[in-house]
């Protein structure tokens, strides 16, 4: 493997799992040996949407994205090949196929950071992103969906990382 | 900086987007000439015997490169590539004549080139650029006249791979600008990605499951195409007589034809480019793809090679086990095959779109640990054909940190057969 993609995964995944340690809203899981994996599942366990087979629309709060770095990842990168939705299927998002596993963040730089990606995910599945457009959208029913209920959007305002405030409590001897 | 040497030069700020050099750390040095009065046709009129150019793109600067590289003296062989088809909207801008609309660019050309020098060996490949087999790229020099960065990169990366000069060319019609670049692949010479940066990169053209809007033509007028051809050629011309020290290597020579002015950049090499500037020592393999299968490939890998799983791989390719319809969700299980062999296998059969497949239906490098376990030994039987595999597509075998370059024979195609690539129908 060439030795600066390798040095690339490596930070990737150090700085990978920093955030997946301090974030309560998604686990990554390296499906390859450290230390240079290129293939992880991010589960994210914040709220978003999906539909019933009753066609009702409802809250979820567990959702897989598959991420790969191919080789030339730092000199192109196709947002199809380097995005893979895992589920669940019934996923309800304009930007999120629920036919087929694909996900679509909009332009993906070559040699964007993994966590860079990961934040762009969590922005897509609490709707704080989603196309308005049908002509751009992998599900025109969710956007035709946005577009009426703007005032129930984002679905989820927790941040990813939130920051961690360590206090004490102690009674007030009154 | 090229920009703000371009503006100092008098070159419009935001020509900066085709001269493809940005503030990247190889740097570029640019100086402004007066027209040359030298007599540059005088001192090399031919070219050396039994060369071949292999011409990439056949659009706008590539129908006149064609024209003109079949009249260089001592030219056997030229390769013509280029997947699209003329149309009438081409008329003006391309050389080309309206018996050509609705025929293949390759053929179209290749036909017309035939007519001008019946002696010289024209191979028409209608075909991605990105799924040629390598092998069919091994010219004495590649010329390029293509209108995507993303090709443009596959092309440096080729020419590099194989170790062969290819020279760039490209047109902004706004600003009447024309210009070359010529890169020779050595340890201390700047290629195409050493004078990129982030913005550059950012701009390479991407696949979306969305589909998205296609490039829009860049409608230069024939004359600027022309004049783009001619400086590419006349480079090409010395590269091929050996004339290397008179041949803008590493450099980019712009016309400003709006004010005359002629400017000449010199590109550095740069450390941290992100292309690794490796060129490879490729054997050649006496077999066919049909008559060698993948455990023989793999086995390749263990001659000479390192420790680990012997793995195999062709560059720029994934192995595909599933292809998705992004409209219908309509699935297709391949087998592992190549990305840019599928050919009418990538089309829907429900809504007629263009499959496509996840990272996780892809592989990079095949293994034996990646075939089926309960019928390993027939698939290490299969002929690398049923995977895709061509004649002339290079194959890598990799085991531990260890790996071999291999370019399957036999020879290609025979001259004159018009080869129709598999990967037509857009990416995958």
């Amino acid at each position: 493997m060439d030795k600066v993609f390798e040095g690339f995964l490596c930070r990737q995944c150090e700085q990978g799992m920093v955030l997946d340690n301090e974030s309560d809203l998604f686990d990554l899981v390296p499906l390859d040996p450290p230390p240079a994996p290129r293939r992880y599942i991010a589960c994210f366990h914040c709220t978003g949407l999906v539909r019933t087979p009753a066609g009702d629309v409802t809250e979820a709060n567990q959702f897989a994205v598959g991420i790969t770095f191919p080789d030339d990842y730092l000199r192109r990168a196709d947002p199809f090949r380097v995005l893979s939705w895992l589920g669940p299927r019934e996923v309800f998002h304009p930007n999120i196929s629920d036919r087929a596993p694909f996900i679509c963040v909009g332009r993906i730089a070559p040699g964007m950071l993994l966590v860079d990606l990961i934040y762009q995910l969590h922005e897509i599945i609490t709707f704080n992103k989603a196309t308005v457009r049908e002509d751009d959208a992998l599900n025109p029913d969710a956007c035709a969906w946005v577009r009426r209920n703007q005032d129930r959007l984002p679905v989820d305002t927790r941040p990813l990382k939130r920051r961690r405030i360590e206090f004490t409590v102690e009674p007030l001897g009154v | 900086m090229l920009a703000t040497d371009g503006a100092r030069c008098g070159v419009p700020v935001d020509a900066k987007w085709f001269l493809t050099a940005g503030d990247g750390e190889g740097g570029a040095d640019t100086e402004m000439t007066q027209a040359q009065t030298r007599d540059v046709g005088a001192t090399s009129h031919g070219v050396i015997e039994g060369t071949h150019v292999a011409l990439i793109g056949l659009g706008n600067i590539g129908g006149f490169a064609a024209g003109l590289l079949a009249r260089l003296r001592g030219l056997a062989r030229l390769t013509l590539i280029d997947r699209d088809v003329y149309d009438a909207s081409n008329l003006t801008s391309q050389d080309i004549a309206a018996a050509d609309v609705g025929a293949p660019k390759a053929v179209a050309q290749a036909e017309r080139l035939r007519r001008i020098t019946p002696s010289l060996v024209v191979a028409p490949v209608v075909d991605d650029v990105e799924s040629v087999p390598l092998g069919l790229l091994h010219a004495d020099v590649l010329v390029a006249c293509l209108d995507s960065r993303r090709a443009r990169q596959s092309v440096n990366q080729a020419a590099w791979r194989l170790g062969i000069p290819w020279i760039d060319a490209g047109v902004q019609a706004d600003q009447s600008l024309a210009r070359v670049n010529v890169y020779v692949p050595a340890a201390d010479q700047p290629c195409l990605e050493c004078a990129w940066d982030r913005r550059d990169y950012d701009l390479v053209e991407q696949v979306y499951p969305c589909g998205g809007a296609p490039a829009p033509a860049t409608n230069a007028p024939a004359s600027l195409g022309a004049l783009a051809a001619a400086l590419q050629v006349l480079e090409c011309q010395k590269l091929l007589a050996g004339h290397t020290e008179r041949a803008a290597t590493g450099k980019q020579v712009l016309i400003d034809t709006a004010s005359h002015r002629h400017l000449v950049t010199s590109f550095r090499r740069n450390p941290a480019c992100r292309f690794d500037h490796i060129s490879w020592h490729i054997e050649p393999l006496a077999q066919a793809p049909s008559a060698l299968s993948v455990g023989a490939a793999l086995a390749l890998a263990a001659d000479g090679c390192g420790t680990g799983e012997a793995v195999l791989g062709v560059e720029g390719q994934v192995f595909v086990a599933q292809l998705t319809c992004p409209g219908c969700g309509e699935t297709r299980s391949l087998s592992w095959r190549l990305s840019g062999r599928l050919g009418l296998a990538r089309q829907c059969q429900g809504c007629r779109q263009p499959m496509m497949a996840t990272g996780f239906d892809t592989i990079e490098w095949l293994g034996a640990s990646q075939l089926p376990a309960q019928a390993l030994a027939q698939a290490l039987v299969c002929p690398l054909a049923d995977m895709g595999f061509q004649s002339g597509d290079v194959v890598t075998v990799r085991a531990g940190n260890s790996e071999r370059h291999f370019e399957l024979g036999p020879t290609p195609p025979e001259p004159g057969r018009v080869v129709f690539g598999s990967s037509l129908s857009g990416a995958c």
